[in-house]
């Protein structure tokens, strides 16, 4: 926590400093326009829109930054990022990364998620601790997340030449998992 | 991935139910700050209601609007192709009151008075307000079309407000038979959801697809392009090849005078008759605006685009279809990201405070079939002119020939963005 404070701080500061277009918008006036899409206070009720509430702030900004400079792909959220300066992301972090957790609450096959389960623990559990919720830092929180948003996202991370920067751990991880199982993985976090 | 999607929707509604509960106790012990009445109860007039109460909670909110549920507009196409039920987009005001405290007076306002400041309903109650958000959505222009008014729509449904017209839409899509003719009159500029009919002639072919092979859509279009153009046909010919027939304005598509009892469409150099005809009206600012004296020359509201304070009356502020926003379309999520800039605006005007600097939003997904989604965004903020205009280098529309991988991902998008809109509006 205390490593999140400082590393925030530095980089808001830095950030300040380079930016000469500094707009005076708030962390809640900006953050508050994304609630259409990504609901009230970032707490998703769509299947395939990730919730933003408790998100640590530098997976915030850095997924942001990626988005932004089109090294993250996306469908629609490489449009959006553009459009920020770089404070906003940061001010827009601090807002999501201050709202309250709300997890996913969908009904689930016992045993898709047993074998969601048993593939989390070969392949996910070193990083992916606390079958997914843990938060902390660059690691986004996963269990009671979407499952749609995750299947998607793990499904993009298969694909050759989609951008999708990830630990080299992961991306092999996710090697040669059929839809099936990531359909299992997915809705395995998402029961959490 | 389908089947749980499905399933997950009912319960879903509780999460958020239950966050906005935890995350926001809206019980004010303090004194009241300020009166606002909210006039019309749409996705602008809903949010402003909601974010009034979040900006400052000492403010006593009252909207007026007659319906006890609302009806969405957006995915109510989903509702003609029969791929979705239309109690999946109704949703009752009740949480606004629950949540937020909220007071809901279901009457319709007959009259504003922006001088005494007050707004009368139609069972003769005064509402006093200090300021007041209007939010009166679109009026149909019945004298614009020859043989449109009123009386036509039970022939000739417009469908464009959703509810009972949706449905007499859908129930004429279904009895008609294969090989029938569909014709859609598509509105000129500026109406109220710019890609809306080319989804809903999507939607049509999608269910006519299935059903009824043989059938047709035309399309007569008011003006020469429209939203999304390139994509949408790009859809048609990939998945209703030789179905969908567009044809704009300049190329006879201006419609003179339509006959609901010949069910017949009369241009320049033709005579249409149609199985199925649903005409979507030319539209300007909602009755009670124009009422008001809201309204300028062009039918619209002119505002202060910062606070979304009528430039003709003091203390009024409008919002949604009815306003002049800049370079912001006429669609539901433009009109909550309105309502948030506002009530932001009117809790910091209540309370003496400097009118923070807004941010604006627009996202806008329409549905070529199930599975097959594109959008459109655009983030906006205020030049030094004071008017609405997107920001450079950002948002823009769906790639042409994208996968049907990417397409299905926007479709999901797009039912999960109902779900939100739906809930941060309403919920």
């Amino acid at each position: 926590m205390l490593r999140t404070i400082i590393f925030s701080s530095v980089l808001v500061s830095f950030l300040a400093i380079i930016s000469v277009n500094a707009t005076e918008r708030s962390a809640t006036t900006l953050s508050y326009a994304c609630a259409g899409c990504h609901g009230t206070a970032g707490v998703s009720a769509g299947t395939s829109i990730p919730s933003l509430a408790g998100l640590p702030s530098e997976y915030f900004i850095e997924a942001m930054q990626k988005f932004k400079n089109g090294k993250r792909g996306a469908t629609i959220m490489d449009r959006i990022a553009k459009a920020y300066s770089n404070e906003e992301i940061v001010a827009m972090a601090g807002f999501f990364e201050q709202q309250t957790w709300v997890a996913a609450s969908i009904e689930v096959d016992a045993e898709v998620v047993a074998q969601g389960q048993t593939i989390h623990e070969d392949k996910c559990a070193r990083c992916h601790l606390a079958a997914g919720k843990y938060t902390e830092y660059r690691l986004p929180r996963i269990g009671g997340q979407w499952a749609d948003y995750l299947y998607f996202y793990m499904k993009n991370a298969q694909i050759e030449g989609f951008k999708q920067p990830q630990p080299k751990l992961m991306k092999k991880s996710l090697e040669g998992l059929t839809e099936a199982e990531l359909t299992a993985l997915a809705q395995f976090y998402a029961a959490q | 991935m389908l089947n749980m999607k499905r399933r997950n929707f009912i319960k879903a509604g509780g999460v958020v139910a239950a966050a906005s509960l935890a995350g926001f106790p809206f019980i004010s012990f303090g004194k009241s700050t300020g009166r606002v009445v909210i006039v019309g109860g749409g996705y602008g007039g809903a949010t402003a209601a909601k974010y009034l109460r979040l900006a400052d909670s000492n403010i006593e909110v009252t909207l007026i609007e007659p319906k006890t549920h609302y009806i969405s507009c957006p995915m109510s196409n989903e509702v003609l192709a029969g791929e979705r039920n239309i109690s999946s987009i109704t949703v009752s005001y009740q949480a606004l009151n629950t949540n937020y405290g909220i007071n809901l007076v279901h009457q319709m306002a007959t009259e504003i008075d922006p001088v005494q400041k007050n707004v009368r309903t139609a069972d003769g109650r005064n509402f006093p307000y200090d300021r007041l958000i209007v939010s009166p959505g679109v009026d149909f222009r019945w004298d614009a079309i020859a043989g449109y008014d009123e009386s036509a729509v039970a022939a000739m449904p417009h469908a464009w407000n959703a509810g009972n017209q949706t449905l007499l839409l859908r129930k004429q899509l279904v009895a008609m038979e294969d090989g029938g003719l569909v014709i859609i009159i598509a509105p000129p500029n500026p109406f109220k959801c710019p890609p809306g009919p080319y989804e809903r002639a999507s939607q049509i072919a999608h269910y006519l697809k299935q059903h009824k092979p043989k059938s047709k859509i035309l399309i007569l279009d008011q003006k020469d392009k429209f939203s999304k153009q390139g994509l949408f046909k790009q859809g048609w010919k990939q998945h209703y090849a030789g179905m969908i027939e567009w044809i704009p304005a300049s190329q006879d598509g201006k419609v003179l005078a339509v006959h609901p009892d010949k069910m017949m469409i009369e241009t320049d150099f033709e005579e249409h008759e149609g199985d199925v005809i649903n005409v979507i009206p030319p539209q300007k600012a909602g009755k009670i605006a124009q009422m008001a004296g809201l309204t300028d020359k062009t039918g619209w509201c002119p505002v202060d685009q910062k606070t979304f304070e009528s430039t003709i009356h003091k203390d009024v502020h409008i919002i949604g279809d009815a306003s002049i926003a800049g370079k912001m379309p006429k669609s539901g999520y433009a009109a909550s990201s309105q309502a948030k800039v506002c009530a932001a605006a009117v809790a910091a005007l209540i309370n003496g405070q400097t009118v923070a600097e807004p941010s604006y939003v627009n996202t806008c997904y329409s549905l070529i079939t199930p599975n097959h989604g594109v959008s459109v965004s655009a983030i906006y903020q205020l030049n030094d002119e004071g008017n609405i205009v997107s920001v450079k280098g950002a948002g823009g529309l769906s790639p042409m020939d994208a996968s049907a991988w990417e397409r299905e991902q926007e479709a999901n998008h797009a039912h999960s963005w109902i779900r939100n809109i739906l809930s941060d509006s309403f919920g």
